[in-house]
């Protein structure tokens, strides 16, 4: 004697399938967007003032938290701008539990910035050494909001998106850039 | 060319170079920069300003960053776990075509609803149990059964060898041995992968002491996250930041502390 499923379990089957096709979409798409924004949003949290191990972390989360984004259907336009504002976050949220509330600056200040451009003479090595440092020490001295916006406009957010992420207005992201920006050309002695 | 006695202000020069400006607000601000020498100037050094920030950023950070390639490998095993659509949804799916279909399947119905319950609790209390320990079942050989074997080698052995030498392929024989001394027979061989625990490019051997089953189920800490590190440990061993023994005594104990240790991320399933 033999035994057909009824209709509305098939149905159900043929759906899970398409799901299942879907998903690989889905991962596909998470994947190619880790590429293209990994390291951006890994210095980001990291200037944040994360650890290395920390920091990985985080933009695994990111990612995930993307992946069940899509899968749940969500709106998937300027997903660049949606993942900054989840690693600002998850980062901050990250640094305040384990409270390690030293310097938010800390990372790029204490990293050694070595004459590595072989391109240039040890002379010119040692200038843009110095330059760095210079600037880093303007970096420094900026509030922290400031600090963000400066890096988020580094990684190549327009200020729509750094205003979302940091929950700012657009006059203020532009008021932010101008003045750390000032600072800077005044330091850089141009 | 005229030009207005009114300087453009840092704010619009700001917005100018990050074309944050409207069209027509930038057509009068690149005219007046074309007339306006003092403007222009405080443009160059602004402009100057930005270059040489980006690049203490980056010359600060860009060093810290670890390779890509093990993170990404990752995240593919973790989506994977995850599936395209969680259990307790699926269930959900099936349980919403039971209740549309006739009434008489509402006791169905319900009865399809608890299993979904228990098997979403099941599933979320996986997940938060996701942590190495978890994780290790399948992750390492039977220690008795294969401790690692290595050749005579040396850092430059392995570093000029061809990562396609038909030589490291494992030899039927071996495969067929490992799989008995493993006690995995019949149809049960087609769930696992034959795996060098040393593998050749760090000078591991092809004996039946240095090949284990490993199960094609394991879920984060996979065969896919091993050879991640097995490229990352011969990259360092080929520039001289690790010692070829080191790295074989790393591959061989722990290889998820090692993976832990050289890609700075404790476990596949941390973020879940």
């Amino acid at each position: 004697m033999s035994y057909s499923p009824p209709d509305w379990v098939l149905d159900s089957y043929v759906r899970t399938a398409a799901d299942q096709a879907k998903g690989d979409r889905i991962e596909e798409n998470v994947l190619r967007l880790f590429d293209q924004f990994r390291n951006r949003l890994l210095r980001y949290v990291l200037a944040l003032g994360l650890p290395i191990e920390e920091g990985e972390e985080v933009v695994q989360e990111v990612f995930l938290s993307l992946f069940r984004h899509l899968q749940q259907g969500r709106p998937a336009h300027n997903l660049g701008g949606w993942l900054f504002r989840v690693a600002h976050n998850l980062g901050l949220k990250q640094r305040s539990a384990n409270h390690k509330l030293r310097d938010v600056m800390a990372p790029d200040d204490e990293a050694a910035v070595e004459p590595r451009d072989t391109a240039l003479s040890p002379e010119e090595g040692i200038i843009q050494y110095q330059r760095h440092q210079r600037l880093l020490a303007v970096v420094r001295a900026l509030p922290e909001q400031d600090r963000l916006c400066l890096r988020l406009r580094a990684e190549g957010l327009r200020y729509r998106e750094i205003a979302q992420t940091l929950g700012i207005s657009l006059g203020s992201v532009s008021n932010s850039l101008t003045r750390s920006l000032a600072r800077l050309a005044r330091a850089d002695g141009r | 060319m005229t030009h207005s006695d009114r300087h453009l202000s840092d704010k619009v020069l700001v917005r100018l170079a990050d074309g944050e400006l409207s069209a027509r607000e930038a057509n009068e601000g690149r005219a007046h920069l074309a007339a306006c020498w003092d403007c222009r100037t405080r443009f160059v050094d602004l402009e100057s300003a930005i270059g040489a920030f980006v690049h203490a950023y980056h010359a600060g950070l860009d060093p810290q960053l670890p390779p890509a390639d093990g993170p990404r490998a990752l995240l593919r095993a973790c989506l994977q776990e995850c599936g395209p659509i969680s259990p307790g949804r699926r269930w959900l799916a099936i349980t919403r075509s039971t209740v549309t279909a006739t009434p008489w399947r509402y006791a169905f119905a319900a009865l399809l609803l608890g299993l979904a319950a228990l098997m979403g609790s099941r599933y979320h209390r996986r997940q938060q149990r996701y942590s190495v320990a978890a994780l290790t079942a399948g992750v390492f050989p039977d220690r008795a059964l294969t401790p690692g074997v290595v050749r005579s080698v040396e850092q430059k052995d392995v570093c000029s060898a061809d990562d396609n030498d038909p030589a490291w392929l494992i030899p039927a024989s071996v495969q067929q041995d490992v799989l008995r001394e493993y006690g995995i027979t019949g149809s049960r061989a087609r769930d696992y992968q034959l795996d060098y625990l040393i593998p050749p490019s760090l000078g591991g051997t092809s004996d039946l002491q240095n090949v284990w089953p490993e199960p094609y189920s394991n879920s984060g800490w996979n065969g896919h996250v091993k050879d991640e590190l097995e490229n990352r440990l011969r990259q360092l061993v080929c520039e001289g930041r690790v010692s070829l023994s080191q790295a074989q005594r790393d591959i061989s104990g722990d290889w998820t502390q090692a993976y832990n240790k050289y890609f700075h991320i404790s476990r596949p399933g941390s973020a879940l």
